[in-house]
C-alpha cells in the first residue's frame, strides 16, 4: 500500500513535470515569438483615406465637391465563429440580402489571407439602416459603418465628359494598385480628368494605429499618420463659352445623332472649350441605375462618347489645309502655281484601255492655292498630291475643242490636262500631316483620347494586300480614303497654322492647386514640336481661310460674324456605314466639319466643329456662331478689324448677293 | 471515548486549499475586471469565491469530526443520490454553451458533476472496500467499472467529455490501488479498442470533433474552434518569465482570451504573472496533493486510503488536463481548474472532500483498532 502512495506520487511529479516542460518551451524559449502574436492581436492598422481633390473652373469657382455618405461593411475577422450564423441573418434581413450568402462570403474570407479585409454589405444604405446598424452594434460584432465621401459635379452635364467620374474600385484594381495604398472603399477615376489626374487628385493615404480588442472595438489610438489630401485642379475651360457652345450644337444638330466642338487657345494649346453633345449628367454615377446607363448605351447618339476626341472621322476637305502645308512647304506648288479643274479628275487603267476612274470635284476653273482653299477645288489638290493624272495613250483622243482649250490654259503656264507636274506624293504628304499632329493622340490630359488614321503605303499592303495606287493619294489629298482625324487633332493642326507653327499638346487643366489653394504647379504650354516651314507657308494658308470665309465656301460663317475677318475651311465627309475607305469620287452619305482660327490679323484660337451626317456649310453656319460667342465673351469683338466685304454683307440680301456672285464666277 | 483527535488535523492541507482558492480569487478578479475600471473593483464573481471559499474551509472543519465511517453504513446512499443528481440535471438542469451542467439555484448554481465525482468516490471506495479480497474476479472488476462507468455515461450525456475523463481516470487509479488484476486491464483494453471505431461513430459530437480537429490545426479555424486555442497559447508564450503583470495581460484585458474565469483562467494567470506565477500555482497544487498522499500513508485502514487516493486523482487530473489544453498539448474539453476557476459547487465540493481526509486523519487511531463500532 505505502508503495503504491509512493509510486502515485511520482506520477503526479510526472504529470507536473510534462506541463512545466511545455511551459518553458512556451514562456522561456518561444517566449518573443508570442509577444509579436499578443501584439498582432491588439494592433491593427487603420487606413485613412485622404480627401479627393477638388477642381475649380478658371475663374476659381469649385466645380466639385466631396460629399458625406456612409457605407456599411464588415469585418470578417471580428465576426466570432459562432455569431457568423446570427450576424449573416441579421443583415440579410436588414439590407434583404440572402442570408446563406453573406455567410458564406464572410466565412470564405474568413479562411483566406486577408480576414481582416472588409467586406462591402451595402453602397447605399438608407438613413434608417444607419441607424439601425449603429444601434444594433452589439449584436452585429465586424459590421461597421464607414463614412465616404460621394463627388457632386456641379455642371455635371455641361463639363461631363472633360470631368470624368469615379466609381468603386474593383478587387482586380485593387489588387493591382496594392503599393499605392488603395482602399476596398476607394472611389477610383474612371473618366476624363478624374481618371487623368488620378494620382494628383487621390494625394496619399494616412494610417492610424490602434489597440483594438477581441471584437474588433477601437480603445486607444497608438500611432497616427495624416493623410495628405489630393491636389486641386484648375481648369482651362470657359464655361460660359462651353455653355454657349453646347447651345448652339445642339440646336445645329438637326438630322444629326451628335456633334463635337473644341476651341483651343492658340498661344498656348489650352482647351478653351470642348464639347460634345449630346452629353449626360456624370452625376448619374453615384446613383446609377441599370435602367438609367442602359438607356445611354442605347441612345444612338452615344452620349457616353466624348466624340471631340474618343472618335474619328474621316475630315474631307478641311484635310485640304494640310495638303496645302505639304505641298508649299515641299515646293510642289507656289503661291503662284495655277491649276485647271474641269469638274473632274480622269485616271486611266495603264493596262486596260476604257477603264476610267473619274475622281469628283464641286467646282470647276483656274486655281492658285488661295483660291483653292477658298473654293474647295478637288483637282487642284489631287495635282498637290499626286501630280497629273494618267492618261492611257491607247485610249482614243480628246475632243478638238476641249484639247485646244487645255492647250490654251497650258500656253498661259496654268496646269492643265497633261502637263507634267510632279506632286507631293502620299509618304511626304503623311509625314506632314504627322508633323502636324494627325495620326497619334494629340495628348491631352484626358483619357481615351482616338488616335485617328493617316495611311501609308506599308500599312495598306498589310491591311488589305494591295498596293498603294495614285487613287490613293488623290483621296488622301482631300481627305477621303483611309484618312480619319478627331476634332481635337484638328483644332492643334489648325491652330498650329494660326500660331506660326507651333504644335501644342492640348491641356484643360491649367494648375494644380494645394488645399490651402496654393498654385503648387503653375501653367506650362506643352510644344509637341514646331513645324520644320516657311512662316510665309502658314500665311499663305492663313490667307486661303480667310478668303475662304469672304468668298468661299465658309461663308455662313462670315455670315454670323461679319464683324470679324478670320480664316476656315469647311470639309464635307463621305463615308459609309461599315467604315472602311470610301473614294472621292463616290456618293455617300457625309459629315459636315469646319475648322478656323480668329481673329485673321492676330490669331487667338481656333476652331473644329463636327456634326455627324450633316454638310460643311451647316457646320460653318454653327461654326461662325461659335466663333461670334468667343468674340463676343472675350471681348475681341469690341476691337475687331472688319473684313474688307463686311459692307456689302452686313445685310442678308446683300449677304445673298455676294454668295450668288461667287458661285457665278465658279461655274 | 471521543474517538478523535484534533492532533492529527493536517493545517498545510487547510492552508494549501485556502491559499489556492486565494490565488484563484486574484486571477478571477483580474480576470473578470471591466475594462477602463480605475482601482480595485472586486467582481461579484471574486467575491462568492472568497465567501464560498470560507465557508468551504468551515465546511472542512465540520466534517473532521464526523466519522468517516458513516460511508460503511450510507456509502451507497451517497453514491445514488450522486446518480439521482446526475439524471435530474438532464431534466432540470439549465442549459448553456450547448450542454446541460447545472442546476439552478437562484443564488448559485450547482454543477452537477462536481457531486457526482465525490459520490463517486466514496461509492467506489465502498465497494473496493467491501470487496477487496475479491477484486481478482472478472464480475467484481467488471462491477466496480460499472460504478465509475454509470456516471462517466450520464456525463458524457450532458455532454461533458472532460468529467467523463476524471471519472474514468479514478476508477482506474482506485481499482489499481485496491489490487485489482493487470490481465483484466488488458482484457478491456483489447475490447476497447475494437470498440474505439463504433464509438468514434456514435458517440462522439460534433463540436468534440471540431474541437480535435482545431487542437491538431488550429489555423485550419482560426476565428473558430481554432480561436480559443491559439489565443490561450499566445497568451501563456506572451507571459514570458515574470509575466505581464496582473490586470495587464492584453490578451486578457482585451478578451482575446475566452472563458476566462473558467477553462482558460490558466492563460491569464500565465499571461499576468508569468512562469514564476505558474510555478507558484504548480507548488502550492505539489504542496496540497503531497499532504493529501501523506493521508493515504497514515490511513490505517482500505477506506481511507481510497478515500485520500480518489481526492488525489480528481484533483491532479483535473489540474493536468486544466493546464495542458491551456498550453496545448490536449483538445479542448471544458474542465475547470480546481480552486481557481470560478463555480461555487467545485469549490466546496473540493473542501468537503478535503474534510473527508480529515476526518480520516482525526479518526485514524480509533480505525486502526478495528472496523466500524
Amino acid at each position: 500500500m505505502r508503495a503504491k502512495v509512493w509510486v502515485l506520487g511520482g506520477f503526479i511529479l510526472l504529470l507536473f513535470g510534462i506541463l512545466t516542460v511545455q511551459l518553458v518551451r512556451l514562456q522561456i524559449l518561444q517566449h518573443d515569438e508570442y509577444v509579436a502574436r499578443a501584439a498582432s492581436n491588439r494592433v491593427r492598422t487603420i487606413d485613412i483615406q485622404p480627401a479627393r481633390g477638388l477642381i475649380y473652373d478658371a475663374d476659381g469657382d469649385q466645380l466639385v465637391s466631396n460629399n458625406p455618405a456612409y457605407q456599411v461593411s464588415l469585418i470578417p475577422a471580428d465576426v466570432p465563429y459562432d455569431e457568423v450564423e446570427s450576424v449573416a441573418a441579421e443583415l440579410a434581413d436588414m439590407f434583404d440580402l440572402r442570408p446563406w450568402e453573406i455567410e458564406e462570403q464572410i466565412r470564405a474570407r474568413q479562411a483566406s489571407n486577408d480576414p481582416f479585409l472588409p467586406l462591402l454589405v451595402e453602397e447605399d444604405p438608407t438613413p434608417g439602416q444607419v441607424i439601425e446598424v449603429t444601434s444594433r452594434r452589439a449584436s452585429l460584432p465586424g459590421v461597421q459603418v464607414d463614412t465616404i465621401a460621394v463627388r457632386e459635379y456641379e455642371y455635371g452635364r455641361l463639363l461631363g465628359h472633360i470631368l470624368g467620374y469615379v466609381g468603386a474600385i474593383t478587387q482586380e484594381e485593387y489588387d493591382a494598385l496594392g503599393d499605392e495604398r488603395y482602399l476596398y472603399s476607394d472611389q477610383i477615376g474612371r473618366s476624363g480628368i478624374e481618371a487623368a489626374y488620378e494620382r494628383e487628385l487621390r494625394g496619399t493615404g494616412g494610417r492610424q494605429l490602434v489597440e483594438v480588442d477581441a471584437v474588433g472595438n477601437v480603445l486607444r489610438t497608438l500611432d497616427e499618420t495624416p493623410p495628405t489630401p489630393g491636389l486641386g485642379l484648375v481648369l482651362t475651360i470657359d464655361i460660359e463659352l462651353q455653355e454657349r457652345i453646347e447651345q448652339i450644337l445642339t440646336e445645329h444638330l438637326g438630322a444629326s445623332l451628335y456633334a463635337a466642338a473644341v476651341v483651343l487657345d492658340v498661344h498656348t494649346g489650352e482647351v478653351l472649350s470642348m464639347v460634345s453633345v449630346p452629353t449626360y449628367d456624370v452625376n448619374i454615377y453615384t446613383d446609377l441605375s441599370s435602367d438609367t446607363y442602359q438607356e445611354l448605351l442605347d441612345d444612338p447618339g452615344q452620349p457616353l462618347v466624348n466624340h471631340a476626341i474618343q472618335d474619328q472621322f474621316p475630315p474631307g476637305s478641311i484635310f485640304k489645309v494640310v495638303t496645302a502645308v505639304a505641298g508649299l512647304a515641299e515646293e510642289t506648288i507656289t503661291p503662284e502655281t495655277r491649276i485647271y479643274s474641269p469638274g473632274v479628275l480622269e485616271v486611266h487603267h495603264a493596262l486596260s484601255p476604257g477603264i476610267i476612274y473619274r475622281f469628283g470635284d464641286t467646282t470647276q476653273g483656274v486655281y492658285n492655292i488661295r483660291t483653292a482653299l477658298a473654293e474647295s477645288s478637288n483637282v487642284y489638290f489631287y495635282y498637290v498630291a499626286g501630280g497629273e493624272p494618267y492618261r492611257n495613250p491607247d485610249n482614243p483622243p480628246r475632243h478638238e475643242d476641249e484639247q485646244a482649250r487645255l492647250d490654251a490654259l497650258a500656253d498661259d503656264g496654268i496646269v492643265a490636262g497633261d502637263v507634267v507636274f510632279n506632286g507631293t506624293g502620299n509618304e511626304p504628304l503623311a509625314r506632314w500631316a504627322r508633323e502636324m499632329g494627325l495620326d497619334a493622340p494629340t495628348g491631352v490630359d484626358l483619357v481615351g483620347e482616338a488616335s485617328g488614321l493617316i495611311t501609308s503605303a506599308d500599312q495598306k499592303l498589310e491591311a488589305f494586300g494591295e498596293e498603294w495606287r495614285d487613287g490613293d493619294t488623290y483621296n488622301m489629298a482631300i481627305g477621303q480614303g483611309f484618312t480619319t482625324v478627331t476634332p481635337l487633332q484638328m483644332a492643334v493642326a489648325t491652330a498650329a497654322i494660326a500660331n506660326g507653327g507651333t504644335v501644342y499638346e492640348p491641356r484643360v487643366v491649367r494648375a494644380l492647386v494645394n488645399s490651402e489653394n496654393r498654385v503648387v504647379q503653375p501653367w506650362q504650354p506643352a510644344v509637341r514640336r514646331q513645324l520644320d516651314v516657311d512662316p510665309e507657308v502658314l500665311r499663305i494658308v492663313r490667307e486661303g481661310m480667310a478668303l475662304c470665309t469672304l468668298a468661299g465656301t465658309c461663308h455662313d460663317a462670315l455670315v454670323e460674324l461679319p464683324e470679324m475677318l478670320f480664316g476656315g475651311k469647311t470639309g464635307t465627309a463621305e463615308f459609309n456605314q461599315t467604315g472602311t475607305a470610301v473614294s472621292g469620287a463616290e456618293e455617300g452619305p457625309t459629315h459636315g466639319w469646319f475648322i478656323a482660327f480668329a481673329p485673321f490679323d492676330d490669331p487667338q484660337i481656333a476652331l473644329a466643329v463636327f456634326f455627324e451626317f450633316s454638310a460643311g456649310y451647316l457646320a460653318a453656319g454653327a461654326g461662325g456662331e461659335i466663333l461670334r460667342a468667343w468674340a463676343e465673351l472675350s471681348g475681341a469683338l469690341e476691337d475687331a478689324v472688319p473684313p474688307p466685304y463686311a459692307r456689302i454683307a452686313i445685310t442678308e440680301e446683300e449677304d445673298q448677293r455676294l454668295y450668288e456672285a461667287i458661285r457665278e464666277r465658279s461655274q | 471515548m471521543a474517538g478523535y483527535s484534533w492532533r492529527h488535523f493536517d493545517p498545510l492541507i487547510l492552508i494549501a486549499a485556502l491559499a489556492l482558492a486565494g490565488y484563484g480569487a486574484l486571477v478571477i478578479y483580474s480576470a473578470s475586471l471591466p475594462r477602463g475600471t480605475e482601482g480595485v473593483v472586486l467582481s461579484s464573481a471574486v467575491q462568492r469565491h472568497i465567501i464560498f471559499a470560507v465557508v468551504g474551509a468551515l465546511l472542512m472543519v465540520a466534517i473532521t469530526r464526523i466519522d468517516y465511517r458513516l460511508i460503511d453504513a450510507l456509502g451507497w446512499i451517497a453514491y445514488g443520490f450522486g446518480i439521482l443528481v446526475l439524471i435530474a440535471v438532464l431534466f432540470l438542469g439549465s442549459e448553456e454553451f450547448g450542454s446541460r451542467r447545472w442546476f439552478d439555484l437562484g443564488f448559485t448554481v450547482v454543477q452537477a458533476s462536481e457531486i457526482g465525482k465525490l459520490m463517486t468516490i466514496i461509492g467506489l471506495s465502498k465497494f473496493l472496500t467491501d470487496y477487496r479480497d475479491r477484486l481478482n474476479e472478472l464480475k467484481l472488476f467488471l462491477a466496480s467499472l460499472g460504478i465509475a462507468a454509470l456516471p462517466a455515461l450520464l456525463v458524457f450525456i450532458e455532454p461533458d467529455a472532460g468529467s467523463a475523463v476524471v471519472f474514468m481516470a479514478l476508477w482506474l487509479i482506485m481499482t489499481l490501488f485496491a489490487g485489482a488484476r493487470i490481465r483484466h486491464y488488458a482484457m478491456l483494453l483489447a475490447v476497447g479498442l475494437c470498440l474505439v471505431p463504433v464509438g468514434l461513430a456514435a458517440g462522439v459530437q460534433d463540436y468534440q470533433r471540431d474541437r480535435i480537429r482545431a487542437f491538431i490545426d488550429p489555423e485550419s479555424d482560426p476565428q473558430g474552434a481554432g480561436f480559443n486555442v491559439i489565443q490561450a497559447e499566445t497568451s501563456v508564450g506572451s507571459g514570458g518569465l515574470w509575466g505581464q503583470g496582473l490586470t495587464e495581460g492584453t490578451q486578457t484585458q482585451l478578451d482575446f482570451v475566452r472563458i476566462q474565469t473558467t477553462d482558460f483562467i490558466f492563460s491569464v494567470l500565465s499571461e499576468e504573472l508569468g512562469f514564476v506565477g505558474a510555478m507558484a500555482l504548480f507548488a502550492l497544487f505539489l504542496l496540497l496533493l503531497f499532504r493529501m498522499l501523506r493521508v493515504a500513508g497514515k490511513a490505517g485502514e482500505p477506506l481511507g486510503q481510497l478515500l485520500a487516493v480518489g481526492m488525489i486523482t480528481v484533483i491532479a487530473i483535473q489540474v493536468f488536463i486544466n493546464v495542458a489544453i491551456n498550453v496545448r498539448l490536449i483538445p479542448v474539453t471544458g474542465i475547470p481548474l480546481p480552486f481557481i476557476s470560478t463555480g461555487n459547487s467545485s469549490l466546496l465540493v473540493f473542501f468537503i472532500g478535503l474534510g473527508l481526509l480529515q476526518s480520516v486523519l482525526a479518526w485514524r487511531d480509533d480505525a486502526s483498532r478495528g472496523p466500524v463500532p
